[in-house]
């Protein structure tokens, strides 16, 4: 008998084999899927359960099969986290330093001082200009936050689509923290994610 | 450590009983509905940027995100003018994009096919994903590099925005 915990983290059973396999064929179960089989204590992924790999229909054998040790899919995932988590401090740095410039009107000072064009607009737009940095600042605290976040779940194998959204984040220009180490490092983490041992190993 | 206590378990038969309704774990496609919705919300604010960018023009007004890189050092970067080449772009102008940044021009046809691929997985309620072949993505990584080298160079300055 077997107790399996939902998409909406709710148990359900315990039910006998055959029943799983009709959850399974009709779409309340995959690989994903943990399950604690009766007598046990361990809860664990429906792909570690040999007995169920040619249930579920649309599954490919790769993610129904064995996953690959956590230890080794963590070592992949290492170098790329970190290396995300490292655009992502960098942003919030460089994004917070902007921000409070923004609120100080410093930003505008050194934008007149530069740009004699900007120094002829009316003080509306200034104001309008200001208010909208400020946003994109918040903005942009934002998104590094989120990369940092998806990072550290990507380091601790808890959310592969968390950490593929960090990852595309970070490479993508002006929204990137920094894209000139934010595309290596976002390149790097997708590759080791697209990998079917790593994605098997997420929780 | 868990305890099995059979006392919580639901079983399917006494659930039955109950509501007259069978106690089954919902289906996945559940998830997916969330994921659609935070899929609807990104592009929701895809579409704000968009508008935005059509109607500011990032040469003019300063509130736009500014590449701290090229503040420090004066070079550029592979990003550097995506703003003003998208600006140019959403007006038609698509030589004068590529002259803000080629790179991001040449991206964009493969973003939009990878966005289409996602989105029509979406509608048809299969797994969608971003997923691109990595020989592909180093690919892209080794023609990044060395436009943003290029570009730093005076003999290649067309590529600098």
């Amino acid at each position: 008998m077997y107790k399996i915990r939902g998409a909406d983290e709710k148990e359900y059973g315990p039910v006998a084999a055959e029943q799983l396999r009709q959850w399974i064929a009709e779409g309340r179960a995959n690989a994903q899927t943990k399950i604690l089989l009766e007598g046990t204590t361990d809860w664990r992924s429906l792909s570690e359960f040999p007995e169920f790999s040619v249930s579920a229909p649309g599954v490919t054998p790769s993610l129904t099969g064995f996953a690959a040790p956590g230890n080794v899919a963590s070592e992949q995932v290492n170098g790329p986290a970190v290396g995300l988590m490292v655009v992502a401090i960098l942003g919030f740095v460089l994004q917070a330093i902007s921000l409070v410039m923004n609120l100080v009107g410093a930003s505008f000072w050194a934008m007149q001082q530069s740009n004699q064009a900007l120094v002829n607009q009316p003080f509306a737009n200034l104001f309008f200009s200001s208010t909208l940095g400020i946003v994109t600042g918040i903005v942009g605290l934002l998104v590094s936050g989120f990369i940092f976040y998806g990072a550290l779940k990507m380091k601790k194998l808890e959310s592969h689509g968390l950490a593929m959204t960090a990852s595309i984040l970070a490479m993508v220009p002006c929204i990137s923290p920094c894209c000139l180490i934010g595309l290596p490092f976002g390149i790097w983490a997708l590759v080791v994610l697209s990998k079917p041992e790593v994605k098997n190993a997420f929780h | 450590m868990l305890s099995i206590d059979r006392t919580e378990f639901r079983n399917g038969a006494n659930h039955d009983a109950g509501f007259g309704k069978r106690c089954v774990p919902p289906q996945l496609m559940e998830g997916h509905d969330r994921s659609f919705s935070v899929s609807a919300l990104a592009a929701l604010v895809a579409g704000g940027t968009v508008t935005i960018l059509f109607f500011f023009n990032p040469s003019h007004y300063p509130f736009y995100p500014i590449c701290y890189f090229h503040s420090i050092t004066g070079l550029n970067c592979p990003g550097c003018g995506s703003l003003r080449a998208l600006h140019q772009l959403l007006h038609g102008h698509v030589l004068e994009a590529a002259r803000f940044n080629a790179l991001l021009l040449l991206c964009l046809p493969c973003s939009g096919w990878l966005a289409a691929r996602f989105v029509a997985a979406r509608l048809r309620r299969q797994v969608a994903t971003f997923a691109v072949q990595p020989i592909f993505l180093w690919a892209f990584l080794c023609v990044a590099i060395v436009f943003t080298v290029l570009r730093n160079f005076h003999s290649f300055a067309w590529l600098a925005p």
